[in-house]
This record gives C-alpha cells, structure tokens and sequence, in this order.
C-alpha cells in the first residue's frame, strides 16, 4: 500500500456514516395559494345576452296586422256578454260558473308576480285575510274580477288563490292550464297569441329605464337619456361602455337589441326585475329596462333611483288565459266577462261601485283610482279604449 | 522466533474507525429508534388533534355548521316576514346574532389552526367575505321589513355568496385536516425503512468489526462485541416488533375508522345542504326558476312545452337523487368504508330515510314539480277536478299547507342527520381507541431504545478498546 492514498475502506465507512438518516417527520405542508382578491357577491344567474341585431326602428303606436289572433287587430278580444250576469249567479256550464263551483265556495286561481312593486307583489305584513296575500294594480284587477264572480264587495273580491308565477313562466302557467288568468304586466303581442289568449288591453306602458339619480338629470354631461326623434326612433345616450340589466324572456331584451350598436352598452340579462334592481344598487350595471310601470314599483323601493327618457316601445298589457277552456262553451266566454269587468272599471260608472281602492273626486273612474294608487297620475289620455273581436 | 509484524499506520486507523463505528452505529441505532418511536408518537398525537377537529363538535365541523346555520337562522327568519301573512307576527331575531357567532367561531378557529398558512388563508378569506356578506343579509332585511320585493333578491345574492365562497372556505380547511390525518395516518402505518436499515447496518457494523479485531488480534471470541450485538439484535426486534404492531393497528384499526368518519362528514354536508336548499326554495316561492319555452309535435301538432329549472330543487336534487345523487353515492361508501357494524346497520335504515326524502322532495310546492306533475299534466281539466285543487294547489296558493309539505322533508333531513351524527361520533370514538392501542404498542421504545443503544454502544466501545489496546500493547502483532 501507497502512503498518503486514502484507504477505500475509509470511504465506504464514511459513507456509510454519512448515509445514517434518522427519522424527521415533518406534518404535510400545503404551500399556500396565491392570494386572491375577495370576490364581490352578485346576483347569481346572470348573463350576458347575445349581442342585438338590427337598427334602431320607428317606436310604433299601433300594431301591424296579425295572423295569430283571432282577428287581425292583435288588440282585441272577446266582447263581453249583454248582459253581464249578476255576481254569485253566473251561468251553468260557463268557466265563471266553475270557477263559482269550486269547494270551499270558490274562488279565482289566478297567475302573479311576487317581484313587481305596485303591479303585484306580496304582502310582507302579518295577518292578512286570506285573498289578500298579494297587492298592487295588476292583483286589484283581478279583485274587480272576482268580485264580479262573487259578489261587489270586500269578501267577494278576495275570493282569489295566488300562484307565484316568474316572468319566464307566466304564459306557461296559462297555457298549462295551471291558472284561470294571469296578471303580470304581460305585453300583448301577436307572437304571444300563438301560445295563449289575451283580454283587451287593461293599461298601456312603454320601455324605459331605470338609472342611478347621479345619472337621472337631463341637463348634466353624464346624463343617461333617451329621446324620440322626429320619426319616433330612440336614441339612448350616456350608456357607452355601459351594461343595462332586463330579463331575457320578456318583449324588453328585443327592445334593447337595436338600439345596444347606436347606444354602445351591453345587455346582461337576470332572472328577475328585484336582481336587476340590486345590480342597478350595486353599480354592475348605469341602467335596467323595462315597461315603466314595472319601473316605477322598482323606483318606489330606492329613492336614489329614477325613471328617465321616452317611453320607447309599444306594450299594452293584457291578462292571459288559456288556450283551450273545456268549461267554456265556444267561443271563451270567460275571458269577454272580464273584458266586461275591465270595461265597467274603465267606465265613470264605476266611481260608485264597488272599487278595490278609494276613489276620490279626482278619480274619473275606479281604473283611474287603482292608477293614481299605484302607478301615479293616470295619463292624460285616460284607459285604453276596448277593441273587440268583430 | 517471529519477530513481531511491523504496525502499517493505517492499521491503527482502521482499528480505530472500525470500533468507532460499532460504538457510533450502535448509539445510532438507539438514536434511530428513539426517532423513530418519537416521529411515530408525534404523528399519532398529531392526528389526534386533527382527528379533535374533525370530529363532530371540532372547529372544522363547527365552522361549516356556524356558516350554514348562519344561513338557516337568517333563512328562516326572513321567510317569517315573506309568509308573514299567514302569521300572527315575525319573530324579533336579531339576524346579527347569528353573524357574531360565526365570528366567534372564526376566531377559535384562528387559534387552533395557526400552524397551518393555507387555513389561516382560509380563514382570513372568510372574514373578508363575511364582510360582504353582513351587508347583504342587512340590505334583505331592512327591505323586508319595508314591505320590498326587492329584499328577497339580496336573500338570494346572500345565499349564493355563502354557498359559493364561503363555505367553499370552510371546505377547503377541512379538505387540509383531512389529508393532514391522512397523511399522519400513512406514515404512522408506513414500514419503518429507517429503523430496519440502521438494525442491518448497526449488526452489520459489528459483524465487521468483529471480523476486524479477529483478524487482528486472532482472538475471535470478544464479548463486549458479542454483548452489543446481542443488545442491538434485542433493541432491533422490539422496535421493529412494536413498530410494526403499531403499524398495523393503524392501518387496521384507525385508518378505517378516519376513512369512514371522513365519508360521514360527506353525508353530513349532503344532508345540510340539500336541507338547507328546500328552505331556501320554501322562502323564494319560485323566484329562482327559469322557464324554457319549446315547440313540440304532439299527435301531430304543434304544442308548447315548458322544462323548468328551479335553482335551488335542482341542488337538493343532485345530492338526493337515487343512485346518481351525492347523498346515496357518501351513503353507500360510507357503508362500505366503515369497520362498525352497527354503523353499517345504522346507515342501511338512513338509505331508506333517504329515499323517503327524495319521495317527498317531488312532493314540495315548486314550479319544477308543478310542470313535471302528472296530475297537471294531463289535460286544462285539471284545474276543475278535485286532486290538483285539494292535493296539490294549496302547497302553492296557501302558506300553511306549503309549510306542512316542507316540515316532511325537514323530518327526513332531521332524522338523517341524527343517524349520520351518531354514526360519525362512533367512527371517531373508535379512532381514538385504535389510536391509543396503536400509541400503546410503542410504550416504553423510546426509553428503552436510547438505554439499550447506549448499553450496546458502551458494550461494543468496550469489546472494541480492549482488544484494541492489547493488539498495541502486544506492538501491534496478535498475541
């Protein structure tokens, strides 16, 4: 052996030694994730909708001739019976009779909105007579219905059952049979005539918008605003950039679509008007749509909101019944009674009847009264006129 | 006459490193075994601890159910102002009541899982985000109380905003004990490599140094030596003996119960959630549908058809739906996951609760169930004819009968829940008496192991030095 070269054995036995690994546990430790801002809560179900199609058009004050209603003139509806028969005495074999029949001694099931303020509602108070459970202009129609059924008075009229319906269900429940009627703002059009039947048109709205006060005055740079011009076609200002919130299955989202090019905002669609509300209250979107009798139920709940611009679309509002009614002998003599009850609340004849609200002397009528306490100062122009089938 | 074999220099550091070595590998051993012994004690109490806060009662079980029960409280008192029409008078809750226990809770929980920086993440997650949450809840009230429709939509924005972040934290925490229990559980049922290759090493070291001295002083009999190996092959067999037993009393006993007991904590989510979503559809009366309009050809017309997705029944159908829901799929698993046999008895009656829940679930006032009836279904009759107007209408129409229909599934919900809790505490008692058998297993290794490895080192030093000092005493040729 050399001197000076290590001895193998001396390299193996500190190798050995240095291979000595005691046990060190150590617990599982996770890296932490990257931090992440905290996300903001939303509405959920909200979406983004296509983007619309097509230019702005002329806002119309009458409908084109339709081929899905019973007759061309998508307005109108079954005339109502001369007489009308005698409340708590309706005629064998008539819905209203069936309607009369049912256990219990009756009552009108009837389709609403619990999420519109001052068209219908429900009531968040306790101890409300049963037929009370729900209140605003739309559910008082449906009292004047039943108390023409029942009897003129109070209990008469609250002979009703509510079922909630929500806005993309509300011609379903009709059409399902699920209601005798639905009262829920719903626009007639001549599309909707395929689906199911319509009373004349009990109030006239139009689309407008629903916007922060910060953007409600005309006459500030920021103002959100939209004008009719000489030809009647709207221009929406002050949205650039901008999301306005509507529901999708609604004549609202087609409203919009037009104009979303010319305005330059996007359209994000919610499941219901309170979730547009409350992304309108938390700043996601400058503006909501819809018909500005909704919008004013919806400005009653936030003094710091407001209704602005022209009405830019044509949405008369009917009730809605079913299709096919097998009580009905012919021709749906259910519904040309409440085209009566409807027409006798539009007339001054109703000042001293029976009226689900107080009418005062201002009131021209008990639908001017139902109006002024719910929606505000009846137009002008007073009721819609009644248009029936010929 | 030999004259004696001159001492090459390196002899005399073999010499040396060999018994260097014995001595040094032998208190290694012992080393080795108190390591070992100790690392598997500290797991074992550190899945204790885990298992302490995974149990029910523990601050993860604890934090879910405050999140969720926060939800409930505030739930059910807003619904006493939507149905207040059928009622004398909402109660006077105070929904910040609920709020600060969660907060409290949230600050034991800092507390107890400080170790941990993903759950401190967590945690100061959700305390962020119960400040978003409080104004919300705050928002729906206020409205509520006012008489706004607009008040259910921030209910609803609240409940999403728990559901999908926060309790989601409150998972995540639980996710990380969980596999920190079953992490500490596989290493402490893990082959203790360690221990058996110092046991090889240390006799190994001493068969060389044997071999060594042997060769050297010609004396092969050397009791110091032999006494070490004996000791080391003693301390060898009892470690790994005792590890080993406690190994497989870990992996027999309680790994299975931490298995099962984990799977039970799924079934328990499942219930609250599905639960607390038929609440949440009780309070909503259908504001979270959405109605699909399709044309199809019946009998060769044209007809409308309506497929309804309501948000919350098609949650609590996800985790009841027979065979392909989540309750059923943890019940299963549970069951067959679980060593208890009363356990399993226990979960077989809560299967059949199960189902009776999914049965009455189809029975609730929602628009989903009031488009797939069949009774509605049928013909526009059916609003004319004695079962839609006395079965099945009132759940919609009138608040008590609705309430009737969702106190059904509340029992169910309440049943199940009292059957997975009590299956859940027998999962962790059993844990905890698998755990202290499989500690048991190791008593008195760690003393005895560090004594016996110094004996043998001292031993071996011994067997080692003298023979050592002799074959120099001798000028370094065997005697």
């Amino acid at each position: 052996m050399t001197r000076g070269k290590p001895a193998p054995r001396a390299r193996l036995v500190g190798a050995l030694l240095t291979t000595f690994a005691l046990a060190a546990c150590s617990s599982a430790q996770v890296a932490p994730r990257t931090d992440v801002a905290v996300p903001v809560p939303e509405p959920g179900g909200v979406v983004a909708a296509a983007p619309g199609t097509g230019t702005p058009a002329p806002v119309p004050t009458a409908y084109p001739p339709c081929t899905n209603s019973p007759s061309s003139n998508a307005l109108a509806s079954w005339r109502p019976p001369s007489p009308m028969p005698t409340p708590g005495d309706m005629p064998a074999g008539s819905t209203m009779r069936a309607i009369e029949d049912r256990p219990g001694g009756g009552y009108l099931i009837a389709g609403v909105n619990q999420d519109e303020y001052h068209d219908s509602s429900r009531v968040l108070v306790p101890l409300v007579p049963a037929g009370e459970e729900y209140h605003g202009f739309d559910v008082d129609i449906l009292h004047a219905v039943a108390a023409a059924i029942f009897g003129e008075n109070k209990e008469g009229a609250d002979h009703i059952k509510y079922v909630p319906v929500t806005e993309d269900f509300r011609l379903g429940a009709s059409n399902e049979g699920i209601v005798d009627v639905v009262a829920d703002s719903v626009t007639t059009t001549c599309d909707r005539w395929q689906q199911i039947n319509y009373s004349v048109d009990y109030v006239f709205a139009g689309a407008r918008l629903l916007v922060s006060r910060a953007y409600a005055d005309p006459t500030k740079p920021n103002a959100v605003t939209v004008t009719l011009d000489a030809n009647r076609v709207p221009h929406i200002r002050g949205l650039a950039g901008a999301k306005v919130c509507t529901i999708g299955t609604t004549t609202s989202v087609g409203e919009l679509g037009p104009l979303e090019k010319s305005g330059g905002f996007s359209v994000v669609l919610a499941e219901n008007w309170s979730d547009c509300l409350v992304l309108l209250q938390q700043g996601v979107v400058r503006a909501m749509s819809t018909d500005d009798t909704i919008l004013r139920g919806l400005a009653a709940q936030d003094p710091n909101v407001a209704v602005v611009g022209d009405e830019f679309s044509y949405e008369p509002h009917g009730l809605v019944f079913p299709k096919s009614d097998p009580a009905s002998a012919g021709d749906s003599q259910f519904i040309g009674f409440v085209n009566g009850v409807i027409a006798y609340l539009e007339s001054p004849a109703s000042r001293t009847g029976y009226c689900p609200e107080t009418v005062t002397a201002a009131d021209s009528s008990c639908w001017g009264a139902l109006y002024r306490t719910w929606l505000g100062t009846p137009p002008a122009t007073g009721p819609p006129a009644m248009e029936y089938l010929p | 006459m030999r004259w004696p074999r001159r001492r090459r220099p390196d002899e005399d550091w073999e010499l040396a490193l060999v018994g260097a070595l014995a001595v040094v590998i032998a208190v290694g051993l012992g080393l080795v075994v108190l390591a070992s012994a100790h690392g598997r004690d500290a797991r074992l109490a550190d899945a204790a601890a885990t298992e302490q806060r995974l149990a029910s009662g523990g601050i993860d079980d604890t934090l879910t159910i405050s999140l969720i029960r926060l939800q409930r409280d505030e739930v059910t008192l807003f619904q006493a102002y939507v149905d207040a029409a059928a009622q004398e008078s909402p109660p006077g809750d105070d929904p910040n009541a609920a709020v600060q226990r969660v907060q409290g809770v949230l600050a034991d929980a800092a507390g107890q899982l400080a170790d941990s920086a993903q759950a401190r993440h967590d945690l100061t997650l959700i305390t962020d985000e119960l400040a978003y949450y409080q104004p919300l809840v705050a928002t729906a009230f206020a409205d509520n109380q006012q008489g706004l429709p607009v008040g259910a939509a921030y209910l609803r924005d609240a409940s999403g905003y728990l559901r999908q972040q926060m309790l989601k934290s409150a998972d995540d925490i639980r996710a990380l004990d969980q596999t920190r229990l079953k992490a500490d559980d596989a290493d402490a049922a893990g082959v203790p490599v360690g221990l058996l290759v110092a046991a090889v090493l240390a006799e190994a070291s001493l068969l060389a140094a044997q071999v060594v001295l042997a060769r050297r002083t010609h004396r092969r009999f050397n009791p110091g030596l032999l006494s070490a190996a004996i000791m080391v092959t003693v301390l060898a067999a009892w470690s790994v003996t005792a590890v080993l037993a406690s190994r497989g009393q870990v992996a027999t006993g309680t790994i299975p119960h931490a298995t099962a007991a984990t799977d039970l904590v799924g079934v328990q989510d499942d219930v609250t959630l599905a639960n607390l979503d038929d609440q949440l559809s009780q309070v909503d009366h259908g504001e979270d549908c959405t109605a699909k309009t399709n044309l199809v050809s019946v009998d060769g017309k044209t007809k409308y058809d309506y497929s309804i997705s309501c948000i919350y029944e098609n949650d609590a159908l996800q985790y009841l739906a027979d065979s392909t829901g989540t309750l059923p799929t943890d019940l299963a698993k549970a069951t067959a996951d679980t060593p208890d046999a009363a356990v399993r008895d226990a979960l077989a009656a809560a299967r059949g609760t199960a189902a009776r829940w999914l049965t009455d679930e189809r029975l609730l006032p929602t628009l989903e169930n009031l488009a797939t009836n069949p009774e509605r279904a049928q013909t526009a009759y059916v609003r004319y004819s004695g079962p839609y107007l006395n079965t099945l209408l009132p759940g919609y129409t009138d608040a008590h009968a609705a309430d009737l229909l969702y106190q059904a599934v509340n029992s169910d919900s309440s049943g199940l829940k009292t059957a997975v809790a009590d299956a859940t505490g027998r999962e962790w008692s059993g844990y905890t008496a698998e755990a202290a058998d499989a500690g048991g297993a190791l008593n008195g290794l760690v003393t005895g192991g560090l004594l016996l490895g110094l004996l043998a080192s001292a031993a071996a030093g011994a067997g080692v030095g003298l023979r050592v000092a002799e074959y120099w005493s001798a000028g370094g040729s065997a005697a």
